[in-house]
């Protein structure tokens, strides 16, 4: 006889979850730990905002909490978290076109407190390094805003959420051989935008 | 919506994981004969740099517990999930809601009680004061309806000699 698949730990914590009680608190505040990053990765590069995401992300997962009873273990929870995620971006994305002074006040790159900053503070760059890697990142984050949502949800769950192709198909409601071409697309545009700093040499990881 | 056509496996492994030094190497040693494809690898893989490079906010030390937090004080508020365990919470709100509905059910048929009551005086006033005559007075009801309205010439004249 076979032995039994391995149970997905992230499944068991959800049915824990479901099932109620005094452990499903235990159960959900292990799963928010292990995935919080990955969320408020994702969030932030859908919106960009970095005010925003923190609190986005935490809408997501008190939504995940609130809709448990309707998790069914045949779906992996990395899809069912990050369809619930991708659809408050959305949500938040369509908020944003219908009241468009509410995002007026977004951090610029050049802000203290912005996260350009904080890492070019953590690696103690140059003045001059530190400005032209945040211009860098400033533009990858501009090119990512320009692709289209489906194009960008598939790159940021394949690159922050490390979800494989069928995973992202099931999030995004199509096969997987659409996906393929979804990420293919908007990596090449991405490639065209930003083709002056992956050809010159600009960007060296600091050690 | 297919991939592009030159799509192949080695393209498909950089765009979907993170390579380790070592698939890359062996990735650009697979490629070296290949100028053209060894240059998109270099491209490919200059783009993931970029894109794993880009700084994000970190999660606050107190992330889950805020989460948590919020959790407890959205049940508090609507006991919709801890619904099950929690349903007897519901009940006082239950109470009060079938109260009010039969308070103003009774305060309604109460109004139509003393609405009849009074219909039923004002009848009983008015068959007093006009009875329904009896069978004996319409027997000549058809000779008197073919009568005419319209005074006659002679009627009139009548009428205004003994106004004179």
């Amino acid at each position: 006889m076979a032995p039994a698949p391995p149970v997905d730990p992230d499944v068991e914590l959800m049915l824990r979850v479901k099932r109620g009680g005094q452990a499903a608190h235990a159960a959900f505040a292990t799963l928010v730990e292990r995935w919080q990053q990955p969320v408020i990765s994702f969030v932030y590069r859908s919106l960009p905002d970095e005010m925003e995401a923190e609190d986005l992300a935490q809408a997501v997962f008190v939504q995940v909490w609130r809709t448990a009873e309707r998790y069914q273990p045949s779906a992996k929870f990395s899809t069912f978290l990050f369809t619930v995620a991708r659809n408050l971006c959305l949500n938040e994305i369509r908020r944003r076109t219908r009241h468009p002074a509410d995002s007026l006040d977004e951090p610029h790159p050049d802000d203290e407190a912005h996260p350009y900053r904080q890492l070019e503070d953590r690696r103690e760059l140059s003045a001059a390094d530190a400005t032209q890697r945040a211009e860098i990142f400033h533009k990858v984050d501009a090119a990512l805003a320009e692709l289209p949502e489906k194009q960008r949800t598939a790159i940021l769950l394949c690159r922050e959420g490390e979800l494989s192709y069928e995973e992202i198909a099931e999030v995004l409601g199509t096969s997987i051989p659409a996906t393929k071409s979804l990420i293919h697309r908007g990596r090449e545009q991405l490639k065209a935008r930003l083709k002056p700093y992956l050809t010159s040499g600009t960007w060296n990881e600091p050690a | 919506m297919n991939p592009a056509p030159d799509h192949n496996d080695w393209l498909d492994e950089v765009e979907r994981r993170r390579l380790g030094s070592e698939a890359v190497s062996a990735l650009r040693q697979q490629l070296a004969n290949r100028p053209r494809e060894a240059a998109r690898l270099e491209a490919e893989l200059a783009l993931n740099q970029l894109l794993d490079a880009q700084p994000c906010p970190r999660a606050a030390s107190n992330f889950t517990h805020r989460v948590l937090a919020e959790i407890v004080a959205q049940e508090s508020r609507s006991p919709a999930r801890s619904g099950r365990r929690l349903a007897w919470l519901r009940l006082p709100r239950f109470a009060i809601y079938a109260t009010a509905v039969a308070a103003l059910e009774g305060g309604w048929w109460q109004f139509q009680l003393h609405k009849r009551g009074q219909l039923a005086a004002t009848v009983s006033e008015v068959s007093q004061v006009a009875a329904i005559p009896g069978v004996a007075w319409l027997q000549d009801f058809e000779a008197i309806q073919s009568f005419r309205t319209e005074p006659q010439p002679g009627d009139v004249a009548l009428l205004a000699a003994l106004n004179e």
